[in-house]
Parts: structure tokens; sequence; C-alpha cells
């Protein structure tokens, strides 16, 4: 079944290809994709916030001996989409590494993993605060913030209701509940006028979307798109609890 | 209790000594199906994975199960009154992938989460805790999706497994059963709840179905969402 094969409400206009919803965030045609990542269709771009690389490392530097695959395993996602989504360019969206050693602590095969990305692509790494200076020895060129097809793509969303923008920095997660039973996924959080994109990272944490980090940034109750395995559901607000 | 047993008798039917009573009916918008076997609630758990992961794959669509010592029910998307119990309830069950349910059960995130804990990995959080804007601590769950991965013999995913079936799983009484109520099930397809479900479906440590169950979830809020915009 797929329902949304249009569904002009008064609330949200959107429609659905098989793993992504398409929608218009402030006249810009983009596709939230299941794995979290924002394709942005007049340039043919793919949007990934917050990958955190090498948080692992970061922790077992400090004595939490965290498993050290997680850049192994956001890297290898973020491959599969770029393979799926074939994009002419890949934005990070800040925040793309844990502190200012991740560059150092990659190894050379996750190196070589984003060399693979940069290649026949542009690569742009948007800055956060957790990634203040753009990388040293990779692929692809740095920015505090840039415009696509009318869309202000930035790590840190402005306050208030900022209009056409795409940002991360939130880790969005929703918990959506229904039927009596209730699950927690990372998510996509939009009102059309902007969107807030959920962390890609491996390790990354999420917060729930009906905190108060989130409150003003809308200008109607927002909609989340929640992550599943095949595909990303529409949820609307009233569907969504706190933690 | 007079009154209770004689509508059970009326609705569906009260088994003898040596049957095992399967009922299926539609009750608040899924389907379920209870079975009253008195083996054990380790017995029953065991049955309900094996079951869940049949009756996935006959396309029910389970979402949930709860097992006690008396009872077990299960419930799913699509009804299961027209499945052949014989052939459901088979012994044949105990050659299926019984670790293939445990790996991705919920019950193994809440393990390793307490071997995560106890080895140090990660710390309890606990209520009335000063929150931080982001989680600084660590979801034990995003360490068990990344470690499975990356390293299945993982000395934390070992103990983790080991907890589980040792904890969860009965297989051989639930061999002696299964071997017991041979040609021996009475299904009965009711139209409501019968008296006998009542207590089982009010019984705590509701589980759900790895997998489909949590899409289901998804899609029950999606579907909401759609009704909401059309009306």
């Amino acid at each position: 079944m797929n329902a949304w094969s249009r569904v002009a409400g008064p609330a949200y206009d959107l429609a659905s290809d098989g793993a992504a919803l398409r929608m218009a965030v402030a006249g810009a045609e983009v596709a939230f994709r299941a794995s979290g990542a924002l394709w942005i269709e007049g340039v043919q771009a793919l949007v990934i916030a917050d990958l955190h690389l090498e948080k692992g490392s970061a922790y077992a530097a400090r004595g939490q001996l965290l498993p050290p695959y997680d850049t192994r395993e956001a890297l290898g996602r973020l491959a599969a989409e770029v393979a799926a989504a074939r994009p002419k360019l890949v934005v990070m969206l800040g925040d793309a590494f844990h502190d200012a050693g991740a560059g150092e602590r990659l190894s050379a095969e996750d190196a070589a993993s984003i060399s693979a990305l940069a290649m026949g692509r542009t690569l742009i790494w948007v800055t956060g605060n957790h990634d203040p200076e753009p990388p040293r020895d990779l692929p692809g060129e740095a920015a505090d913030e840039l415009e696509l097809c009318g869309l202000v793509l930035r790590h840190e969303p402005a306050p208030g209701r900022a209009a056409a923008e795409a940002s991360g920095h939130l880790h969005p997660c929703a918990r959506v509940a229904a039927g009596g039973r209730s699950v927690r996924r990372r998510c996509f959080v939009t009102d059309a006028e902007r969107v807030i994109l959920p962390a890609f990272g491996a390790y990354a944490g999420g917060l729930n979307i009906r905190d108060a980090a989130f409150a003003g940034l809308f200008a109607r109750p927002p909609l989340a798109i929640a992550l599943g395995p095949r595909r990303a559901h529409a949820v609307g607000w009233r569907s969504t609890r706190a933690d | 209790m007079q009154e209770w047993l004689q509508i059970q008798k009326l609705r569906s039917s009260i088994p003898k000594p040596d049957e095992l009573l399967v009922e299926t009916f539609p009750l608040s918008k899924r389907f379920h199906l209870c079975a009253y076997a008195f083996e054990g609630r380790l017995a029953h758990t065991t049955l309900c994975m094996l079951l869940t992961r049949r009756l996935e794959r006959l396309g029910c669509g389970p979402i949930g199960f709860v097992a006690s010592d008396y009872a077990l029910a299960i419930w799913s998307m699509r009804p299961m009154g027209a499945l052949d119990m014989a052939e459901l309830f088979d012994e044949d069950m105990l050659g299926d992938d019984l670790e293939a349910w445990l790996e991705e059960s919920v019950m193994m995130r809440r393990a390793f989460k307490t071997c995560a804990l106890v080895s140090g990995l990660i710390e309890r959080r606990f209520p009335g805790e000063e929150k931080t804007g982001r989680q600084v601590t660590f979801s034990s769950d995003l360490i068990f999706d990344v470690l499975r991965r990356h390293q299945p013999d993982h000395l934390l995913l070992r103990c983790a497994r080991a907890d589980t079936a040792g904890g969860l799983v009965d297989v051989a009484r639930l061999g002696q059963m299964l071997s017991r109520i041979k040609g021996r099930i009475v299904h009965n397809d009711l139209p409501k709840v019968s008296p006998f479900a009542v207590p089982i479906l009010l019984t705590i440590g509701k589980e759900m179905v790895p997998g489909a169950a949590q899409e289901w979830v998804l899609e029950q809020a999606e579907s909401e969402l759609i009704a909401e915009a059309l009306s």
C-alpha cells in the first residue's frame, strides 16, 4: 500500500516515491530519504547532518572505551547513499567530525573512503560547533553556510522562525505513538518553511522534537518524517510524544 | 467464577485436560490468538517467538505477544482465524531459527544494556538527574547496532546472548508440550474476546515482535495523518 501517492491536504503537500518522501520546502523540491539524508532536486545535492566521525575514539581517549567502529559504520552508510542517489554535490551540514583532533585520528582506510566519495562530485563541509575548522588533507571545500535552490544550508538553526533553511545540530528524534504502542526514531522535522535534519552519525544521540529546544522554530505544528528501515514515514505532530 | 466459566463454555469452550485450546478473535482493530498451554512463562515465551516468526512468514503481520505461566497471546495486523492450527503448532517449529529471533529481539537489546552497564561501558541514568541538552550519555542501542555489524563476537554481545537464551527460553519443555498436544488442538474462531482471554490480555510484560511491528506503529501514525489531511 502506498498511501502517499499524492495527498494534497490543508496541511502539507507530500508525495512518495518508494523510499523517499517528496515535498517543497520554501519552494525548493526536496526528498526526505529513509537514511536521514536530504535530497535537493534542483541541484542534485545530497545533504547529511551531524556525522560526528570519530566520536567513539574521542570518548575512548577520555576513558569511556566505546567500540571504535562508528566512523566506518557511518561512512559505509554514506557511501551506500551516494551510490544510490548519485548526487553531483554532497553537503556535510556541520559536525562531520566530533572534535578538532578527529581528522588526525581518522584511519587511513576511512580517509580513503571519504576521498572515494569525492570522486566525480563536489564535497562541501559546512562548519559546525564541533568542527569549526575545515578538515585538512581531505577533499572538498569548507563553508560557514551556503545557498542552494533558495534554501540556506547552515549547521545550527537560526533562532526564531527563519524561513528557507536546512540545518542540523539538534539531532531531532520523534517518539511516535499509534495503536497503544510507541517507537522512537530519528526524524526530519519541517513546517515546509525550514527543515532540520536528523543526525547521520552512528553514535549520535537524539533529542525529542517535543523538547524546548525546538519550540519557537516553527510557524505551525511541524511534520516529523520518521526514519524506518525501508522508507521514511510522515507523522503528524499529534502522533508524537515527549519522552 | 461459575458464571465466568459458563460464559466461556457458551462463547468458546473449556478444554479437556489433554487438549490445547486455541482461540482467535478480533479486538480493538487488531487480531488476536490466545493459547492456554499451562507450560510456564519460559516455554510460552519461546513458543511466542517461534509462532510470531511463522506468522510473519504466513503474512499475518504479528505485532506483539505476551506470555504468562498459564497462557499466551499474540496479536497481528491480519486475521489468523483461517490458519491451520495443527500446522502452526507443529513440532517442526523447533528447528526454526530461534537464535535469529533472539538476535533481533527487544530482549536482546535489554540484555545488552544490562551487560554494558555492568561492564562500565555506559552509565546508568536515574530519574530526576539533570538532563543535558543533547544526550551526552550513550544509548546502548546505538553501540549495540554498531557492534553487531562490526564485531558480532564481541564479549558483551556473547554475554547478552547467553543472558537472553538462559532467561527466556525453555526449548525442552516446549518440545514435550508440542508432542503432547499433537492432534489435540481445539481451535475456536470467535467474533469477540472470550472470558479466558481476558487475564492474559491484561498481563504486564507485552513484547513487540522485532521489525515489522515497529514499522506498523509508524504506518498507523502515517495513516492518521492522511485521514486528517483528507477530512
